[in-house]
């Protein structure tokens, strides 16, 4: 496997010379990086210089064995350019231009005969020219290449270190899914050690599995490799350690492409959000414990205001009633404050659940539309078609569903606007729509309104209280029927809200 | 002669007004904060109707109406629970109890419910 990342690698192995030490680890992680690749072009018209240059050594090695076959001139040279090449390699360019000059002495003083020792003739002297020349040149292209690897070394460990130093986890694998890298912070969240962990399967030490059912979760390299594409992990995912201990993590994962597109890895990029995880929990729980701990002393008043209630009726005090009926309203919208806001803390929870039954949806859309026109005695509501089967729904909930869109129709109408309603099947789907003539959602808005938390954003006109859980409450239960919700809306014109829920739903359940 | 009716719920406030508003019905009321044992809760009481908050600190609703159901003597005083939580008559499935209504509720409908039982 690892001989095939190579191979793919060849181009870059080419154009960095002879890096063999950390193998392939290096050229791979480099071309993660973009920037990498105008290094790259550099590095090669550099390398052009090399090649020219050892063109040039090779054509003056050729001249000058001619005149080594002259013995004794052979032996000597061939073996101080050996001399020369080791000095280069190990001192540089002034080691090699030193032990160019003393090489030469050497070779005048011991091996020529004493009468041509430091006799320059026109022969000699050419020789010592080219030999000169041949040293300078091997101690300049070693001295060069020396250079260039060290510039090539010191990138690439600037990008390994970069990457280690990375606080999120990060695991660079190949096209085989087999570790290449990973870094310091993965190491600590995995528990597994980059020794340990390079060249194992990535599923082996990045073992993520759900953390409501507890199963394997695929790898989102998998998905990142087989579509060439990028992708976030689902959430509630928990990264099981070495050790066997889980943390909560969120993470996502991206093809590793060289210049040509072709996919050579990917990269995966994680962290630790137990804390934030923690945080949520927390909030959530505060939600939970406030509406819970509300609704109490809300159930009470309500009982005193309704014996009062009573008891001013039955002694005809009529302008304490008003009073009192007054408080009673007030109450009514307190409850439904708290009543959305236990709600949330249920689907937060995760906790819910529907009773559902087979219901007559037409009577069901009548009766709400009744309650509701006694309360909004401005504006006319007004049911068009039918559904003519019964759906399975959990009553209660889909009625929270109707009242909350045709309040809000009428939150956002002006007096006396019509609201209409509009039933029909529409291919196995019952299919409910509530249309105003009102105020109307701007379109970067229309997606955002059914997020929890969502409030009118409309500076100019008055403000519009609630706490934003409506729609999101009510998008939550069409979830949970397996249907579906959406707004068609054009600002100053008014807006349609649609939901359809399946009516053979009960299979589905 | 009146009807009896207990009520057991930890909120005091709840206590006094549904106390205020039954006794306004001509019913007579007696009501608990809690209760420690079972076997001398009732203590001589003999109620018409029981009606139970669903969670207690202490024993819970669910176990009182338990008990209550499985005991020769108490098995036939019809028991009305009531809770926040709406989803908890799901759970008192299967231990007797007559009728469920969900906090906060209506005067009138609990009235309804106690009007069907006795």
């Amino acid at each position: 496997m690892k001989k095939k990342t190579v191979k793919k690698n060849a181009t870059i192995n080419y154009s960095l010379g002879n890096v063999k030490s950390k193998d392939y680890l290096y050229n791979l992680i480099p071309q993660s990086i973009t920037s990498y690749q105008s290094e790259m072009s550099k590095i090669i018209s550099r390398s052009f210089l090399l090649k020219i240059g050892a063109a040039i050594l090779i054509s003056l090695g050729l001249i000058s064995i001619q005149y080594f076959l002259f013995p004794p001139f052979q032996t000597p040279y061939l073996f101080s350019v050996f001399a020369i090449t080791l000095s280069a390699l190990y001192g540089g360019l002034s080691g090699g231009l030193l032990s160019t000059v003393i090489t030469a002495l050497l070779i005048n003083f011991l091996f020529f005969a004493p009468e041509y020792s430091f006799k320059f003739n026109h022969i000699i002297f050419l020789q010592n020219v080219i030999y000169f020349g041949q040293g300078i040149l091997v101690s300049f292209l070693i001295a060069k290449e020396k250079q260039e690897r060290k510039e090539i070394h010191a990138q690439a460990e600037q990008f390994y270190v970069t990457l280690s130093s990375i606080g999120d986890g990060v695991i660079v694998v190949d096209d085989s899914e087999q570790i290449a890298f990973i870094n310091k912070a993965a190491e600590d969240l995995t528990g597994w050690k980059n020794m340990e962990a390079v060249n194992q399967k990535i599923e082996n030490v990045f073992n993520i599995i759900n953390e409501r059912t507890m199963k394997k979760v695929l790898c989102p390299t998998r998905t990142a490799l087989k579509k060439n594409r990028a992708v976030d992990l689902a959430n509630h995912t928990l990264l099981v350690k070495k050790n066997g201990s889980t943390i909560n993590i969120d993470d996502s994962a991206a093809p590793i492409r060289n210049p040509q597109g072709i996919v050579l890895g990917a990269v995966l990029i994680f962290r630790d959000i137990t804390q934030k995880k923690y945080l949520e929990q927390k909030k959530d729980d505060f939600v939970s414990i406030a509406s819970h701990e509300l609704k109490t002393p809300v159930t009470s008043i309500k009982l005193f205001v309704e014996l009062l209630q009573k008891k001013l009726n039955a002694n005809k005090q009529s302008e304490y009633i008003k009073i009192v009926d007054n408080v009673d309203g007030q109450l009514n919208k307190l409850t439904e404050l708290v009543n959305d806001l236990l709600d949330l803390s249920r689907i937060q929870s995760g906790k819910l659940s529907y009773r559902k039954q087979l219901t007559d949806i037409d009577k069901l859309l009548k009766e709400t539309i009744n309650e509701l026109q006694q309360v909004y005695t401005n504006n006319p509501i007004i049911l068009t078609g039918k559904i003519r089967d019964k759906v399975f729904l959990d009553r209660e909930r889909i009625k929270q569903v109707l009242v909350n869109l045709i309040s809000n129709a009428v939150k956002y109408s002006n007096e006396k606007d019509k609201i209409l309603l509009n039933a029909e099947r529409y291919y196995g789907q019952a299919m409910v729509k509530v249309s105003d003539f009102g105020l109307g959602i701007p379109k970067d808005q229309q997606s955002k309104v059914f997020e929890r938390f969502h409030q009118v954003d409309n500076k100019r006109s008055k403000t519009y209280p609630g706490l934003g859980l409506g729609l999101y409450i009510s998008s939550q239960i069409i979830k949970g029927h397996h249907g579906k919700i959406w707004v068609e809306s054009e600002p100053g014109k008014g807006s349609t809200f649609q939901f359809s829920i399946p009516i053979n739903q009960k299979k589905l359940s | 002669m009146k009807k009896k009716i207990l009520i057991i719920d930890d909120d005091p406030a709840i206590l006094e007004a549904l106390k205020l508003c039954l006794e306004d019905l001509k019913y007579e009321v007696k009501t608990l904060e809690k209760v420690v044992n079972f076997d001398n809760f009732l203590n001589g009481l003999s109620p018409d109707l029981i009606i139970l908050d669903y969670l207690l600190s202490g024993v819970d609703g669910k176990q009182i109406a338990q008990y209550l159901k499985s005991n020769k003597e108490t098995r036939r005083i019809p028991i009305i629970m009531f809770s926040a939580h709406p989803f908890a008559k799901k759970e008192l499935k299967g231990t007797g109890i007559e009728d469920f209504i969900t906090k906060p509720f209506e005067l009138e409908d609990l009235l309804g419910k106690i009007k069907k039982l006795i």
